[in-house]
């Protein structure tokens, strides 16, 4: 496995400086991991306050704003901890290059979700971080310095 | 396709993983949220106190309003099953708080745990019904009811005593509780034989059981059952009459007076022990005490408040205080006794 | 090369025989969890007054024996009354004919005092209130006997004109005895068990089992004691169950209703049973209508008790469908169902209490309190009253494809599952209401959130009678919309998966 890792720097070299970001993502969400777990393990008045913030923002779809008050803010816990989890798989995924094109789904869905609760200066960069998952997604950014080439190369198929 | 769903078995194995790693992380994490707990009181109550109706929510409300602890309330549904299960907790217990110990569990299950001698103000001015028990250490009265029989104004009764209650005409036509199930039901087994000799008591209940539409086992069948117009009497608070007067503006209730002095619960409140907060537990307890709480109690619980002076000026000014029997607690072995000899005199009945 | 693969045929054979030994005793496991929770607290205490536990056990007996007895006579002739009827009003019936099984027993026994005035006290009271509880499920067991049984026989016999008489001597009673034998001893478990009846119209002869160890409990404190005689009961029951209670084998043949087995008393019966039951039900709703306005009292606590309702009742579903899943494999591997389907008629204290002591007092257990106890009470009764007789009649097919090396799953979806849809109906709302309606258990467990049940006895207990009558109501109508949701989602699984397949 070790040796396919490296293998595939002579077969898809092309990918390279893809694999640079995707690592770089992955690096970016772990400590996005790290900091929101610390908020999540205070309880109150920790990661409960992103959500309670992002009620107050203007833009914010009536029907997300109805699943926030309803569902989210008193079952927080359920959804602060499915996201950090979410972020956890996206930024080892994206590390070790492992399932990389269904977890870059994820990521898309994850940074909507950023959108939606996140203040609206931050908004643009959040636009560019889907582009980039988009992309990863596309060019299958696991198969060069990734997991994903071993299984790719034995398997095939479109999800590698 | 079958590359596919290999892939995303692979994908699903690993999202799951993740998650599984991150759950195990969150049970083994230093126990960080400890501060939050420390300023919470777990209160076990019985549903009827935290319900919606009940005085909890509203309690808890001004109680967090005045003090910076937060008041969680815990369900029970029998005092029995939850001292057994603080019993076998021991140190890892939650509770801090126990509400709507009566006389009799006090006797029967306090001593299965350790109680905290609670401190409290000496200014109190405790009714008189009450006093005799208020300077129990562990234990806080916090309120009282008389109990009696409760009819339909309606019905002609010339009940003035026990005995009147064997008239024939009433024949079947009163909702006891059972003893062994419910506490109501014990407190009209004590009441007998301490208002009679143990020969007369016996003849009495002999008599009582054929007079008897049934014996419920618990408060509420017997009287859902008098609601019913099932029966013409039940045995319960003398306090019943007010709700129906202030709930539903219904006047046609009233309690009975009877030469015997009357029997009454009283409900305690108790700091376990093992409490985790124990301070705010013994704030909590004597917040129970402040007039404020009473009327609360008084008013959502539909007993009386066991401070002088709060009731004035309320409906339950008019509930008469009828004469009262003094509260006392009695041997298990002795109730146990007693509760043997129903038990004997109903496998003998029946068809 | 032979004695390699004989080794490794060995090595295969140990594998699938300790792998089918894991399952039968973890699903055996599964069912004795509260009692290895009491063990662990408790250990057993045989100082048991003998004289008063044969007292109890005469009661049990007497009173269970006399309501089987009856109610499986009464069941005869109704369920015959239920197939005169069109198709659509027999579906509707049975789903009347559940409710008094259902509903607190508060309110059958108000429903029995308006009846009779003054009310028979002691066996004769508890013997009718039974049959009054219980009387609709066992027309509904007979009825689904017959449908089993009978294929189509009464029309052949019709077509010989056999005569009534001699169809009832010669082909319904020899055919149906062992079902009605069954009949029998399921009324009789059901009852044997029950607490609240014998307790509140008993006077002193309603002391039963139950109540003793309930009495053991609360008066003395003996938990060792009463552990002791709720295992007394499990093992009692479970040897009633294991010798009794087995069926002999059929086959499933198409159902052609006929003459002979049409009644117009039958329907007369069944309508004057009804008219009984539900209009002194109807009676108390429509005297609590005018407390309708609670709906928006308490419509924040009715919309968190029927989202939490639905929470679990979803869980609890995927679990029993999950179970059934695994039950179904260990019977194709075994030949035969888990020795735990006999572990019926637990006693709900010990459940309830077992896991209230091992499991935290906490909302966020609730869910998984509530569906581990309920499940361990419920499936091994509700797979025996409607699965167990309809699945080991296939046993002929399930050999046949065991033969042709046909994968389990499909056998259990293509050939156990299509054939028996009906029946798994049945249990599948039977389960829903159990389920949603149940409050003893949940009280027992210590649930700190309030499902539609304990809301339902909550009301109960404080002086709100009419607005538990209302909330009974609104449980049935939830019971309906449950019912028709899981059909649709199954019906659209099935499609998905069909195309899947294809």
């Amino acid at each position: 496995m070790l040796q396919a890792y490296f293998e595939s720097i002579k077969y898809v070299g092309h990918l390279l400086p893809m694999s640079f970001l995707r690592i770089f993502l992955g690096y970016f969400y772990l400590d996005l991991v790290f900091k929101d777990w610390k908020r999540f393990i205070i309880g109150v008045g920790g990661y409960s306050d992103i959500f309670v913030e992002a009620l107050n923002k203007p833009q914010i779809p009536a029907w997300y704003s109805l699943l926030l008050s309803e569902q989210i803010i008193p079952h927080w816990q359920v959804f602060a901890f499915t996201i950090i989890g979410l972020q956890l798989a996206v930024g080892v995924s994206y590390i070790i290059g492992y399932v990389v094109r269904p977890v870059s789904i994820l990521a898309v869905l994850l940074c909507l979700n950023y959108l939606a609760i996140y203040p609206i200066d931050s908004e643009i960069f959040f636009k560019l971080l889907i582009s980039c998952h988009i992309m990863l997604a596309w060019v299958g950014a696991g198969r060069c310095l990734g997991l994903d080439y071993y299984f790719y190369k034995r398997r095939r198929g479109l999800w590698w | 396709m079958a590359c596919g769903g290999n892939s995303l078995k692979h994908f699903i194995i690993f999202v799951g993983l993740i998650f599984s790693l991150l759950l195990s992380l969150y049970y083994y994490r230093d126990d960080q949220t400890k501060n939050i707990e420390d300023k919470k009181v777990h209160v076990y109550a019985s549903s009827s106190f935290v319900a919606k109706w009940g005085p909890g929510p509203i309690l808890k409300e001004i109680f967090e309003k005045q003090n910076i602890f937060k008041v969680e309330f815990i369900e029970i549904s029998d005092m029995a099953m939850t001292i057994q299960k603080i019993n076998f907790e021991n140190e890892s217990s939650l509770a801090d708080v126990i509400l709507g110990i009566d006389q009799f569990d006090m006797v029967r299950v306090a001593n299965k745990i350790k109680w905290r001698d609670i401190e409290r103000s000496t200014t109190i001015n405790f009714v008189n019904n009450v006093k005799p028990v208020a300077s129990e250490k562990a234990f806080v009265p916090y309120d009282w009811a008389p109990m009696s029989f409760i009819a339909r104004r309606d019905e002609k009764n010339n009940i003035n005593s026990l005995k009147d209650l064997l008239n024939p005409e009433l024949q079947g036509k009163i909702a006891l509780q059972d003893p062994r199930t419910s506490s109501p039901g014990l407190q009209f087994l004590v009441w007998v034989f301490e208002s009679y000799s143990p020969e007369e008591a016996l003849r009495y209940l002999k008599q009582m059981a054929r007079q008897a539409h049934s014996f419920s086992p618990s408060w509420s069948a017997s009287y859902g059952l008098f609601k019913n117009n099932q029966a013409d009497f039940v045995f319960s608070y003398v306090t019943s009459p007010i709700y129906h007067l202030l709930e539903e503006k219904d006047d046609q209730y009233l309690s009975i007076e009877t030469q015997e002095a009357l029997p009454m619960q009283v409900e305690f409140a108790g700091i376990p022990s093992t409490c985790k907060n124990c301070e705010a537990a013994e704030m909590f307890v004597n917040f129970l005490l402040s007039a404020e709480a009473q009327k609360i109690i008084m008013s959502k619980n539909y007993m009386l408040p066991v401070i002088e002076h709060v009731k004035e000026a309320t409906p339950f000014d008019a509930i008469k205080i009828y004469k009262t029997r003094p509260i006392k607690f009695y041997e298990q072995n002795k109730i146990e006794k007693w509760i043997n000899v129903w038990t004997e005199i109903r496998k003998n009945e029946g068809t | 090369m032979f004695g390699q693969k004989s080794a490794r045929m060995k090595e295969l054979n140990f594998k699938s025989v300790l792998g089918s030994g894991a399952l039968k005793l973890s699903l055996l496991f599964y069912f004795l969890i509260p009692y290895i929770i009491f063990l662990n607290y408790y250990d057993f205490s045989f100082v048991v007054d003998f004289s008063q536990l044969f007292w109890v056990l005469k009661n049990s007996i007497v009173q269970s024996a006399a309501t089987a007895a009856i109610t499986v006579s009464l069941s005869i002739p109704m369920s015959q009354g239920l197939l005169l009827l069109p198709d659509k009003i027999q579906a509707l019936l049975i789903r009347l004919l559940i409710i008094p099984v259902i509903f607190p027993a508060l309110f059958s026994v108000l429903i029995a005092f308006s009846l009779l005035n003054p009310f028979p006290m002691g066996t004769g009271g508890i013997v009718f209130l039974l049959v009054l509880v219980n009387l609709g499920f066992a027309a509904i067991l007979t009825y689904s006997a017959i449908r089993e049984k009978l294929g189509n026989l009464a029309v052949i016999s019709e077509v010989y004109s056999l005569g009534r008489v001699n169809f009832y001597r010669k082909v319904f009673f020899p055919l149906l005895r062992s079902d009605i034998i069954t009949n029998f001893f399921i009324v009789f478990i059901l009852c044997f068990s029950s607490f609240s009846i014998p307790l509140l119209v008993g006077g002193g002869k309603g002391a039963n089992l139950e109540v003793l160890i309930y009495e053991k409990i609360f008066v003395e404190q003996n938990w060792s004691s009463a552990f002791t005689l709720c295992v007394f009961q499990t093992l009692l029951i479970f040897f009633l169950s294991f010798y009794v209670l087995r069926n002999k084998k059929n086959k499933v043949e198409t159902f052609s209703s006929g003459k002979y087995l049409k009644s117009y008393t039958g329907s007369a019966l069944i309508i004057v049973y009804l008219f009984i039951y539900l209009g002194g039900y109807v009676v108390g709703v429509v005297k609590s209508l005018s407390h309708v306005d609670f709906i928006f009292q308490y419509a924040q606590e009715l919309l968190a008790a029927t989202l939490f309702t639905t929470r679990a009742l979803l869980i609890y579903l995927i679990l029993n469908f999950l179970m059934l899943f695994l039950w179904l494999i260990d019977f194709l591997k075994n030949g035969r169902f888990s020795l735990a389907i006999n572990l019926i008629s637990v006693s709900t204290v010990l459940v309830g209490f077992s896991f209230y002591l091992a499991l935290p007092v906490d909302k966020n257990y609730d869910i998984i309190k509530i569906i581990l106890a309920v499940s361990i009470l419920f499936f091994p009764a509700l797979f025996k009253l409607f699965l167990q007789k309809a699945i080991e009649g296939l046993q002929s097919q399930i050999s046949i494809a065991q033969i042709y090396g046909l994968s389990k799953v499909t056998i259990i979806f293509e050939i156990i599952f299509k054939q028996i849809s009906r029946q798994l109906w049945l249990w599948l709302s039977f389960m829903i209401v159990w389920f949603i309606s149940e409050y003893a258990i949940l009280r027992s467990l210590g649930v700190q959130t309030k499902t539609l049940g304990l809301l339902t006895e909550s009301f109960l207990s404080s002086y709100r009678l009419p607005l538990s009558y209302l909330m009974s109501l609104y449980i049935l109508v939830y019971w309906l919309v449950a019912v028709v949701m899981v059909y649709l989602i199954l019906k659209v699984v099935y499609v998905v998966y069909k195309k899947f397949i294809y």
